[in-house]
């Protein structure tokens, strides 16, 4: 593997990774609905934070701008909206007794199952790579290639709007579809 | 350890809190909360896997996964907000109406 990151770099990398998995704990151990959703826009700006480390400055500005900025924004205000009641309040602490239940264990191979399938992937990318070099296919974005051709904003936008502009396209009308059955639905009767 | 081997397992194991939290929690809200974190996992592991293969398509991957993640949490905020008026509630226990 050629060496695409500096030191300094990797041990950034390595904080970021910590910190993000004691954001997403506090997230999945949260006791308020409003504790988890900051539990997940720490998650989401430690996240950005790796992508602006690594390198890749549009990814990391648009996770902020949609992800930090928009969608959580979406999640407080139905949590401000959708306000509990004492009685659930009560509920809910009577069901907090019952977590640790044996169908816990049952319920924990699935995500488990998933997370040994995703790091053995990585692995063998990782480590078989240098052995079935010649099937893998690289592209042509090198470090140099990048820097020559004006950024990773520029090459992103190359890529977008002159091979899959199809595709922009597609999600555009995609999402002005979806803001239309957004409010379709949110409305209390259709007149 | 590579840099990029720590974001892979760091995907990974955010996959694995989403999935827990979708699978144990009863308020829908975080339900839904779950999924995004679900699908910021797989946005590590694709601008990883892009950037160590050169390529740009997997970053523009990403940029089409975060247009139908908001897509996703709008609608289902809405039918959330529906579902709050019938039910009063916003719990999962509560959606056992429809039989199959």
């Amino acid at each position: 593997m050629v060496n695409l990151i500096s030191n300094t770099s990797t041990s950034i990398i390595t904080a970021l990774c910590i910190l993000t998995v004691i954001f997403a704990l506090l997230m999945l151990f949260a006791k308020t609905a409003i504790n988890s959703a900051l539990g997940l826009l720490a998650v989401l700006l430690c996240s950005a934070a790796i992508y602006a480390v690594i390198g890749e400055h549009f990814v990391a500005t648009i996770q902020i701008l949609v992800y930090a900025g928009a969608i959580m924004v979406l999640f407080i205000f139905s949590i401000m909206l959708l306000n509990l009641t004492e009685e659930e309040k009560e509920q809910e602490k009577k069901q907090e007794k019952k977590f640790f239940t044996p169908h816990l264990i049952v319920l924990l191979i699935g995500p488990l199952a998933a997370m040994f399938a995703f790091i053995l992937v990585a692995f063998s990318l990782e480590y078989f790579s240098p052995y079935v070099s010649r099937y893998s296919y690289k592209g042509v974005y090198t470090k140099e290639h990048i820097m020559q051709i004006g950024g990773n904003t520029f090459a992103m936008a190359q890529e977008l709007f002159a091979t899959h502009y199809i595709l922009f396209e597609l999600i555009s009308i995609f999402l002005l579809i979806a803001m239309i059955a957004a409010v379709v639905l949110a409305k209390r009767k259709i007149d | 350890m590579n840099a990029f081997f720590q974001i892979q397992l760091l995907s990974a194991f955010l996959f694995f809190v989403g999935l827990l939290v979708v699978l144990l929690k009863r308020n829908i809200i975080i339900v839904l909360m779950g999924i995004e974190l679900m699908l910021n996992a797989i946005n590590l592991s694709f601008v990883v896997f892009s950037k160590q293969n050169y390529q740009i398509e997997g970053q523009l991957g990403v940029l089409f996964i975060i247009v139908i993640a908001a897509a996703e949490s709008a609608i289902g905020l809405s039918i959330l907000i529906n579902f709050y008026r019938n039910f009063g509630v916003t719990k999962t226990s509560v959606a056992n109406t429809l039989k199959g």
